[in-house]
């Protein structure tokens, strides 16, 4: 790998101007001319609301159309009205969302279930800056999305002018790529280029500025430009390096105890069935990340579930003991690994992402393979035996470790004086059929169901997990339900995260999007308190709530069942009925605040194995016996 | 993969397409990086946007910058080298 001197060269050749600028339209589009029923079209490029269809508006709406895009998620106002209009002109189903925020996260979960960027539009100013924390969620969650945003007219800009932000600055640092179209030419190739970059190579929000001049000039477009001159050539990650990809395969079979981290970055890549099937060679057990929980069937006998500060504690011990750790489109979150030294840079990592710069970031690898994941674990596939003589012992410990925890949550499961929240979403996971899409809010509800529930199917977890933001569950369970009418979406909140989106309920019987809403009630900022209790010496701070508001006539006012069960048994029922009969339902799951303490957590920059164990436990040791001799000073020679 | 960590004087040079918005982009990801920045020059041609930028600092956090800007769309070209090797302690 690369060596610091005086000539390095970062990863890319230039790539010639003219090859950018080579790609042409040439006179491809029909332009239709509306005539609509209503007297005569004013032209848009009087600024009135002409419907000729000639509009910058119609062109745009008709590029998008070719993108494939039928839907969008937004909140109309002054500056983007125009395109609203040319949208319902070329039939878009446009989702009326009541936050800007809820419409971004939308659009964040639709780009995550299909594949393809969710579309969230606002106006300029408020309507804009409301979707920020959408970006930057779909930023740090590496989702495919396409933000476009009004603009106040170009001849005001930087006048202060009713409504005008500067967008483009505001999200820059949150965004793969952003442009202000300033001449109705380059509304095209913006909108092109900016959809294509939010899931070329490593996805991400795009955002396109549209000022209202621009929107409603006359427009007829000819020899347009594709794109804009932009190498996407880039996103197109470099053939695995078979020298690397070898010396990973000769560590990974003299490893002692090899475990393979997985990151989302598996999912995306669809590498799923070359990490199974690398860790059934080597005998290795897979942990996953928050997000990677997305990647991987929790049923595989060697998937441990995720690792880290809200961790399973089998794969808290398997990451904590493996000498060799493979670990594949992950960034490496302090989150996942606890701290990063001096335990971790002890172990030798074998690093795979096809973002160079994630290798090296948070840990130094042994070996780092900058490649597409499936590409690069076929490489590796085909450079190891198709077995190994690797014992089960390590796996089998493991397995151990499961057990007694698992018996262990029953028995405080039985101490609980109201729910226990994993078992509330075991029950639900029973009833739920295998490809049931889960979308959580952020909070201790979050961590129960990182550690409790199972995903049989990748790309069925959707989760807050880079930004970690509050308020994703209703509107991302919103616009998954849009992307796939034909699966259950089940959205795992908690009372606090729900109060922060609820607004968009109206969506649910608007357009008849029947989510299952289970709200974790416990009253609290709850992961907050959790912090409170065990490092702010129980001051209990701004996190408990009051009763208000009462969530069953919330659900009313929205037209949608709400219903509190008292055990388990009417959970399973409620949620058996809503997916079958297709009816929307919020169902309130009472928890005590003083009992809903995550665990096993590890503690803010302490190590895997000091994870604080839930009650029972506290015998249970996270070391394994082998690598305690193996780690043991060696004795001096008397 | 054990990299050789040289601290010191690193010079960028980066070529991007969008004028002044692909500056912005460009410092908005260099304040990220823990360089102690010395210079910026840009200029502006047409369609071309040339920024050389000089910073102390570690190897590791440069490269770090140079295959982030590198991923950047708008970034056509990034290179990194070291100009002067310095001792830790002299920054
Ligand atoms: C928008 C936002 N504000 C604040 C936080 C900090 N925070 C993290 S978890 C949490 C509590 C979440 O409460 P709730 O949704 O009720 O879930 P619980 O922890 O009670 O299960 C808070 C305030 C955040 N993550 N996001
Ligand atoms: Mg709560």
């Amino acid at each position: 790998m690369l060596i610091i001197d005086n000539t390095f060269k970062p990863l890319r050749r230039p790539m010639p101007c003219w090859q950018l600028l080579g790609s042409w339209l040439g006179g491809g589009f029909v332009v239709k001319h509306w005539l609509n029923g209503g007297g005569a079209a004013e032209s848009g490029s009087r600024g009135g609301a002409g419907v000729n269809g000639t509009r910058v508006v119609d062109h745009a709406a008709r590029v998008l159309k070719e993108l494939g895009v039928r839907e969008v998620f937004g909140i109309t106002g002054g500056s983007i009205m125009g395109f609203f209009d040319a949208l319902a002109l070329e039939d878009f189903e446009i989702y009326m969302f009541r936050h800007e925020q809820g419409a971004a996260h939308a659009a964040d979960a639709y780009g995550r279930i299909k594949g393809k960027p969710g579309v969230a539009l606002a106006t300029s100013g408020p309507g804009a800056t409301n979707l920020v924390t959408g970006i930057a969620n779909a930023y740090f969650d590496s989702a495919p999305m396409l933000a476009i945003t009004g603009q106040v007219p170009t001849a005001v800009f930087g006048r202060d002018a009713f409504q005008e932000t500067d967008i483009v600055g505001v999200t820059a640092p949150i965004t793969k790529f952003n442009y202000q179209i300033k001449r109705a030419e380059e509304t095209g190739p913006a909108l092109r280029t900016a959809y294509r970059l939010a899931y070329e190579g490593r996805p991400g929000p795009t955002l396109v500025d549209f000022p209202r001049d621009i929107q409603l000039k006359h427009y007829v477009p000819s020899d347009e430009h594709a794109y804009l001159p932009i190498d996407f050539s880039k996103y197109v990650p470099p053939k695995p390096d078979i020298k690397a990809v070898r010396k990973a395969a000769r560590l990974l079979v003299s490893a002692l105890r090899p475990v393979i981290l997985v990151g989302n970055g598996v999912y995306w890549s669809g590498a799923w069935t070359q990490v199974l099937r690398i860790a059934e060679i080597l005998q290795a057990p897979i942990v996953t990340t928050l997000p990677g929980k997305n990647a991987v069937p929790s049923d595989h006998p060697l998937v441990m579930g995720p690792a880290g500060m809200h961790g399973r504690l089998e794969a808290d011990a398997a990451l904590a003991n493996a000498d060799v750790v493979l670990a594949v489109g992950t960034r490496f979150s302090d989150r996942t690994v606890g701290r990063f030294s001096p335990e971790l840079a002890e172990k030798k990592i074998i690093h795979i992402d096809s973002d160079p710069s994630e290798i090296g970031k948070n840990v130094t690898p042994e070996v780092g393979i900058v490649a597409d994941a499936k590409a690069a674990l076929n490489a590796l596939l085909r450079e190891l035996p198709s077995v190994t003589r690797r014992d089960s012992k390590f796996v089998e410990w493991l397995l151990e470790i499961r057990r007694r925890y698992e018996a262990a949550m029953e028995r405080w499961a039985r101490r609980m004086r109201k729910f226990a929240p994993w078992k509330v979403l075991k029950a639900i996971r029973e009833v739920a059929p295998k490809n049931t899409i889960a979308v959580t809010g952020v909070g201790s509800h979050q961590m129960w169901a990182e550690q409790h529930w199972d995903v049989y199917i990748p790309g069925t977890w959707l989760t807050s997990a880079g930004l970690g933001t509050m308020g994703f569950c209703i509107p991302a369970a919103i616009g998954a339900k849009v992307a796939a009418r034909d699966r259950p979406v089940i959205c795992i909140d908690g009372d606090g995260s729900f109060q922060m989106t609820m607004n968009n309920l109206a969506l649910i019987r608007d357009y008849n999007l029947p989510i299952t809403i289970v709200i974790f009630d416990n009253r609290a900022l709850m992961l907050v308190k959790h912090w409170q209790i065990y490092l702010y010496d129980r001051r209990i701070v701004a996190t408990e709530y009051s009763p208000r508001p009462d969530f069953t006539k919330i659900a009313e006012a929205y037209d949608i069942e709400a219903v509190r069960p008292s055990d388990l048994g009417e959970v399973r029922k409620w949620v058996d009925w809503s997916i079958r009969s297709r009816e929307p339902l919020v169902m309130i799951i009472d928890i005590d605040n003083n009992e809903d303490l995550v665990l096993p957590w590890v503690k803010p920059g302490d190590w895997l194995t000091n994870a604080v164990k839930p009650p029972g436990l506290e015998d249970l040791e996270l070391v394994y016996p082998e690598a305690k001799q193996y780690l043991a000073p060696i004795p001096q020679a008397s | 993969m054990r990299e050789i960590r040289v601290y010191g004087l690193y010079e960028l040079e980066i070529e991007a397409w969008n004028g002044i918005d692909a500056l912005m982009r460009i410092s908005n990801m260099a304040r990220r990086a823990k360089l102690s920045y010395q210079t910026l020059n840009a200029t502006f041609e047409p369609g071309k946007l040339r920024v050389r930028i000089t910073a102390l600092g570690d190897g590791f956090e440069t490269r770090w910058l140079a295959a982030k800007l590198e991923k950047m769309p708008e970034v056509y070209r990034v290179e990194a080298r070291l100009l002067k090797p310095l001792e830790a302690e002299t920054y």
